[in-house]
């Protein structure tokens, strides 16, 4: 085997992954759910919800995840009705399957290390 | 809280057709109780919340939902409001035009279709919002950013379609939108440009098909309902490097606009340049209440305090570079020049670099969510309008536009929030006046205060982007051009695909021959 044929083998492995690659590029799918996908934005990082939190509550307070007061008949009714700065989510924006396992979560021990 | 009906609708009728959408959608997904309409009023509402005030709402979860949707609205002969993820915060959120009409809540449309990274696109349905593509992006290693506007709540179908702005290369939303589908009123299903081919890969590449293109026909309209856009994407850059200068005087902004807007009509700079006045920051930030408790607007001794603590110059400056380390430091040098010929300040740059962690900000392709602030300058219970007059990138009409309408807000006793965003040849002009939801004499100055900024700009020839639904119909008595031609032709278009009148009636002061007559109303 040449050194030529060689390269040739590789440069056509090569370009046949590089087309495999182009392929695969292309994808598709459903964005996140449950806390994650509809509470992150405002409830985590410099989120609006984070900020005003902090600011009327204190630091230990402003995030949700680090929370142990919150219970489910609260998230559910601020959620549903809005609080203060929070608008009403709707049950398309916040589906009542996620809503529940968004409860969940939040009314776990310890959600933030999850 | 009484809900209203759909307008020449009884009791019965209506009850009628929501029995129908739910055969459709099932009936966990037409809403019709106050609690669960609470989440589509206008968040921000100027006036009573009854004036834009849904009926019900349905929730179809495809295409084919939706057509059947539509179908039964033409049936029952109800007026339906479509919405993606209804976050037009500042032009009247969720909320319809006509009160009594039924949400279309697209929200459970919510797939990402398909990401083309080589050809930097993606392709989403209506319910996909910037955060969720954010998300996916970051999830999948996926080496785009999508251009984020100041505030990621909103949808990509949504923001593109009402012509919005964002941040980074592909910042005019609506001139990167490349390939939709659309349902049209009578329910049928089109697909624009190369996508009317049944077998296209070229589909969200290239916007004009062949023969008239419709997209246009489709943003701000009441013409269809778009179920999913192409929209491009920036491929990630090798180097982001945001300059910033705290540019000292109002009287800045001429000399700014003049030596920048030739910098984006060549290309030095690519994508919007937002250049806002300081109190954007401090409203973002704060109360009013912490800096000033005092009647009327306040004064510029205040003001001028407020920045010395805060150190802001009256404009402070970013401004975004993208792409190759090369050539983004050719940029900073022809941005440098241009700049020095006014100041002897100099630019400080702040860079990031492929491969590291990303600034938490839209300018890096990541959404926020606290410009919402804004809308509590004034009290828990606020809200704000913006005011979007375009003009010339031009210094005179800068200034002029700048000192008209500080002196209108200082006249109704209002701060002045205002940014000017740079486009190749315009400036989209965004003024956000903020007011107290519970206090109805501050209402009324806001009102009296937006009739008059559109009156004064009408008469310099500038006409508004978009608007608010309390306006829709007095900005577009002022595209009068021989006797309202172009609402003519716009009404007689609406007509013809919407014999009806079922979707979104009034929007953008369009109005369907059988609700022509609310024209004007409230």
């Amino acid at each position: 085997m040449t050194a030529r044929y060689v390269a040739t083998l590789l440069a056509l492995s090569l370009a046949l992954m590089n087309g495999a690659k182009a392929t695969a590029d292309s994808v598709g799918g459903a964005p996140a759910s449950g806390y994650q996908g509809r509470c992150a934005l405002c409830h985590e990082g410099h989120g609006f919800g984070v900020q005003r939190m902090r600011a009327r509550l204190g630091e230990e307070f402003s995030l949700l995840t680090r929370r142990s007061d919150l219970t489910a008949p609260f998230i559910r009714q601020v959620v549903r009705n809005g609080f203060l700065a929070m608008p009403p989510m709707s049950r398309v924006e916040v589906p009542e399957r996620e809503l529940e396992e968004i409860i969940r979560y939040l009314t776990q021990p310890n959600a933030g290390a999850q | 809280m009484q809900l209203p009906l759909p307008p020449d609708m009884n009791q019965t009728l209506f009850e009628r057709a929501l029995r129908s959408f739910a055969t459709v959608v099932g009936s966990e997904w037409v809403f019709s109780t106050v609690t669960d309409l609470s989440a589509y009023y206008d968040l921000y509402a100027i006036g009573t919340r009854q004036q834009h005030t849904p009926s019900a709402a349905v929730a179809p979860a495809s295409v084919e939902e939706l057509q059947a949707i539509l179908r039964l609205a033409n049936e029952h002969r109800v007026p339906l409001w479509p919405i993606s993820r209804g976050k037009n915060y500042g032009y009247g959120g969720a909320a319809p035009r006509l009160a009594g009409s039924v949400i279309l809540d697209l929200g459970r449309m919510r797939r990402i279709l398909d990401v083309n990274i080589e050809r930097a696109y993606a392709v989403v349905e209506p319910g996909v919002g910037f955060f969720d593509i954010y998300q996916y992006f970051t999830d999948n290693d996926i080496p785009l950013w999508c251009p984020m506007p100041g505030n990621g709540v909103g949808s990509l179908i949504g923001n593109a379609l009402e012509h919005g702005l964002a941040y980074g290369p592909q910042g005019d939303r609506g001139s990167n939108v490349c390939g939709m589908e659309v349902v049209l009123p009578s329910g049928e299903l089109v697909r624009t440009g190369l996508g009317a081919m049944p077998r296209s890969d070229s589909w969200h590449v290239f916007k004009y098909g062949y023969g008239p293109g419709w997209e246009q026909m489709f943003m701000q309209s009441s013409l269809g309902v778009v179920t999913r856009m192409g929209c491009w994407m920036q491929p990630e850059p090798a180097l982001a490097r945001e300059l910033h200068m705290q540019v000292p005087d109002e009287a800045d902004i001429g000399w700014l606009v003049e030596s920048l807007a030739p910098l984006c009509l060549s290309g030095v700079i690519r994508g919007p340049v937002n250049i806002g006045n300081f109190m954007r920051y401090v409203m973002g930030s704060s109360q009013r209440r912490d800096w000033y408790e005092g009647e009327g607007a306040i004064p510029d001794t205040v003001l001028a305090e407020i920045r010395h603590k805060q150190g802001f110059g009256y404009w402070p400056l970013s401004l975004m570079l993208y792409g190759e380390p090369e050539l983004v430091e050719a940029s900073t040098q022809v941005i440098r020049r241009a700049l020095a010929r006014h100041t002897d300040q100099q630019l400080e740059v702040r860079d990031w670099t492929r491969g590291t962690p990303r600034p938490p900000y839209p300018q890096f392709g990541v959404p926020i969510s606290f410009p919402l602030r804004i809308a509590n300058w004034l009290s828990a219970n606020g809200g704000h309008l913006s005011f979007s007059p375009v003009i010339p990138a031009e210094k005179q009409a800068v200034l002029e536009q700048f000192r008209r309408s500080k002196q209108l807000f200082s006249d109704y006793g209002f701060d002045l929030y205002c940014a000017f965003t740079l486009g190749e040849r315009h400036i989209n002009v965004v003024q956000m006046l903020t007011y107290d939801q519970d206090d109805p004499a501050m209402i009324e100055r806001a009102h009296a205060l937006f009739n008059e900024l559109v009156r004064d700009a009408e008469q310099r020839g500038y006409g508004e982007y978009r608007t608010h639904l309390a306006y829709m119909d007095a900005v577009a008595d002022t595209y009068s051009f021989n006797d309202h031609a172009l609402r003519r032709l716009n009404e007689t278009v609406k007509d013809a695909l919407d014999p009806n009148g079922i979707l979104a009636p009034g929007k953008q002061g369009v109005w369907p021959a059988r609700y022509r007559h609310l024209r004007g109303t409230s």
